[in-house]
């Protein structure tokens, strides 16, 4: 309990994740905890076998291409559906077995799922009713969710009187209201309209930063992701294949999958080979600084961001620096895009900046930024 | 041209309704009759047949068992094609065009079909025809009518809402109380009223199975066997005024309304739905902040 109350002081995400973290550091339990879930449908494994822990307080995102299992292992930990194997634990409590209405969960639907026969109001005391609260009581917090998603102008109009981020609003202070143990927000952004979107990642990361609550959150976009949470599970194929901070994700991906779905990542073929006496990674017969091969042989992957690279005309006395050639760029109006051969790979370089220094068939030298170039797993 | 061709679709369409209502104008219009004869020329009007029918014992004997099994068919065959229905259309039926196909099929098999195998059946299991079997036979053959109302509704019903009651902490019966039945239930009493209509009026399969209880349709019929009465004009006409108030309670519940409170909410990508000029303005406050 020591641990929300300190959550809920926090103003802003950064020291809020810092308390939580220093929490889970000193033994404090998870409040989720997902242990071998296996959900197959018709044959297929939607969900393959997932251990997770989530702790108390953070904003974490299952993020993955669409039919990786994301939204079943979330409507696993929900109840709405029953995993083939394994537990899910709440707060120390194995709910495997209980229904979700049994659960200490809410839950924020992707197409709002408001009650269109009730007006805002009532479909935010509606779990509260349910708890057979007293009237008084339930109308305080009612007002009081309003008050937090600002709608309380709203309140006697109908589901159908309002806007899809209006909807969205109602559908988080009606999860809220029940003051759940850990708010499960399935991809509730998808419906919305894209500048509405922007405007409700900022509003749902300062709800959460207000309450405190633990937020598990379904997404298929990795910008949404990067931008809220404060740990991503990277999933393919029914399996966390990745979970870490939105930063070490983009930086360090694990796999050739997670530099691909995380940002744009040039992905260069490199062998590791003997060079000047120690074992390097050799990328166009030039070794890359800064990898650590060690335990690898033969082809392996790197992978570098295209803003970590840098291209300048080449000068003639380029020895031991990458040399291409410039095909294309392309202007997104605050940076530059160009597309460099070399060899039989095209490179994508950032470029900042509103003019670039560079054209189109120019012979370039690379540059790659100390210590961005990653080794990947195959 | 045009304008002669819109003419004698005009003129069809008439002839073709003339044609559908002259023989009940003429039915209601002779159970007016004042004269002990059906025929022209008209004298009346007068209510002599109705209050003839009224206190007369078989009439009243065979209202109250068409409105016995009417009630009991509504009921009974709503429910039926309730629980089909919800569990088709939540995906709790592994074979879901199966499910839907069995339940539309007795409106495909002959009526005489349907009640010479009903009147075999009960025979070999030994049961006399009765109310009960008529009762029987009308859910039998009311319960396509009902399931292919509920099936229309509950495949625009959107079950989230359904989950969100759960999730909640609703338990299953009171999400259907609290949620399903208030979104669901003008299709659940619109559904019951063509029912009740159709039950009222079913002649074929029940002439099969009834026993000494009549119903109307087959007191007109057993009547008209024996001579063409002016009062059997006045039951028919009674006959109509039920059918025809039931059918329009149907319709008066069933009719789509655009942005009823009792329909599906609205989504973004409904313009219909929605009240245009409230969510323009929405977007427009959104933006604004945005910026």
């Amino acid at each position: 309990m020591s641990e929300v109350a300190a959550v809920a002081d926090g103003t802003t995400s950064g020291v809020r994740t810092e308390a939580v973290d220093t929490a889970a550091d000193a033994g404090g339990a998870p409040i989720v905890r997902v242990r071998g879930v296996r959900k197959t449908f018709g044959g297929v494994d939607a969900v393959a076998g997932v251990d997770l822990d989530v702790r108390t307080g953070e904003f974490l995102s299952f993020l993955g291409p669409s039919g990786c299992g994301k939204t079943t292992l979330l409507r696993i930990i929900a109840g709405f559906e029953r995993p083939d194997a394994g537990s899910v634990e709440v707060a120390g409590r194995d709910i495997t077995a209980l229904p979700p209405n049994r659960r200490p969960l809410n839950m924020v639907f992707q197409r709002y799922a408001l009650f269109p026969h009730l007006t805002v109001r009532d479909n935010v005391a509606f779990g509260m009713r349910l708890r057979r609260l007293p009237r008084r009581e339930i109308a305080a917090r009612v007002a009081e969710m309003l008050e937090l998603v600002q709608l309380t102008h709203c309140a006697g109009r109908h589901p159908n009187q309002i806007s899809g981020g209006q909807a969205q609003r109602v559908a988080l202070a009606r999860a809220l209201a029940n003051d759940p143990t850990v708010l499960l927000l399935d991809e509730p952004l998808t419906a919305l309209d894209r500048a509405v979107r922007g405007d409700m990642q900022q509003e749902l990361k300062r709800i959460q930063a207000e309450i405190g609550t633990t937020f598990v959150y379904v997404t298929h976009d990795q910008e949404e992701a990067m931008a809220m949470s404060s740990r991503i599970a990277l999933m393919s194929e029914g399996r966390i294949v990745q979970l870490a901070p939105p930063g070490e994700l983009y930086r360090r991906p694990g796999s050739v999958f997670a530099a691909g779905f995380v940002g744009d990542a040039n992905l260069l073929r490199c062998r590791v080979e003997q060079h000047a006496g120690r074992s390097a990674v050799v990328y166009a017969g030039r070794p890359l600084p800064g990898l650590d091969p060690a335990g690898r042989s033969g082809e392996v992957r790197a992978m570098v961001r295209p803003e970590d690279l840098k291209a300048r005309v080449a000068s003639g006395d380029d020895a031991g620096e990458l040399v291409g050639e410039l095909v294309s760029s392309t202007f997104h109006g605050f940076f530059w895009m160009h597309r460099i051969r070399i060899g039989h790979e095209l490179l994508v370089v950032r470029e900042a900046g509103d003019t670039s220094s560079i054209r189109a068939g120019d012979a370039v030298a690379l540059e790659i930024e100390p210590g961005r170039a990653v080794l990947l797993a195959d | 041209m045009r304008r002669g061709l819109r003419a004698a679709q005009h003129g069809l369409v008439g002839v073709a309704v003339i044609y559908l209502l002259v023989p009940v104008a003429v039915v209601v219009l002779f159970s007016l009759q004042q004269a002990k004869r059906t025929g022209l020329p008209f004298e009346g009007p007068s209510l002599r047949w109705f209050d003839l029918i009224v206190s007369d014992e078989s009439f009243r004997s065979a209202l109250t068992s068409t409105l016995k099994v009417a009630f009991g068919a509504a009921v009974t065959a709503t429910t039926i094609a309730l629980l089909g229905t919800l569990a088709t259309a939540r995906g709790m039926v592994r074979r879901p065009g199966l499910a839907r196909t069995a339940g539309l099929a007795p409106l495909v098999v002959p009526p005489v079909f349907i009640g010479f195998s009903l009147l075999l059946t009960f025979g070999e299991i030994g049961w006399t025809p009765s109310l009960l079997t008529v009762y029987l036979a009308h859910v039998l053959v009311t319960t396509p009518l009902a399931w292919a109302v509920l099936q229309a509704r509950f495949s625009r019903f959107d079950f989230s809402v359904e989950e969100a009651a759960r999730d909640l902490g609703a338990g299953v019966l009171m999400t259907f109380w609290r949620v399903t039945l208030p979104l669901t239930w003008r299709a659940l009493v619109g559904a019951a009223m063509i029912v009740f209509a159709f039950s009222v009026d079913e002649f074929v399969v029940t002439l099969f199975v009834v026993g000494p209880d009549d119903t109307l349709p087959v007191l007109v019929w057993s009547r008209l066997r024996r001579s063409i009465d002016p009062s059997i004009n006045a039951i028919a006409t009674i006959l109509l005024i039920v059918v025809l108030a039931s059918a329009f309670l149907a319709w008066l519940l069933l009719r789509t309304r655009k942005g009823g409170l009792g329909e599906e909410q609205a989504t973004p990508g409904d313009p219909g739905s929605l009240v245009p000029s409230l969510q323009r303005a929405e977007r427009r406050e959104e933006e604004s902040v945005h910026v």
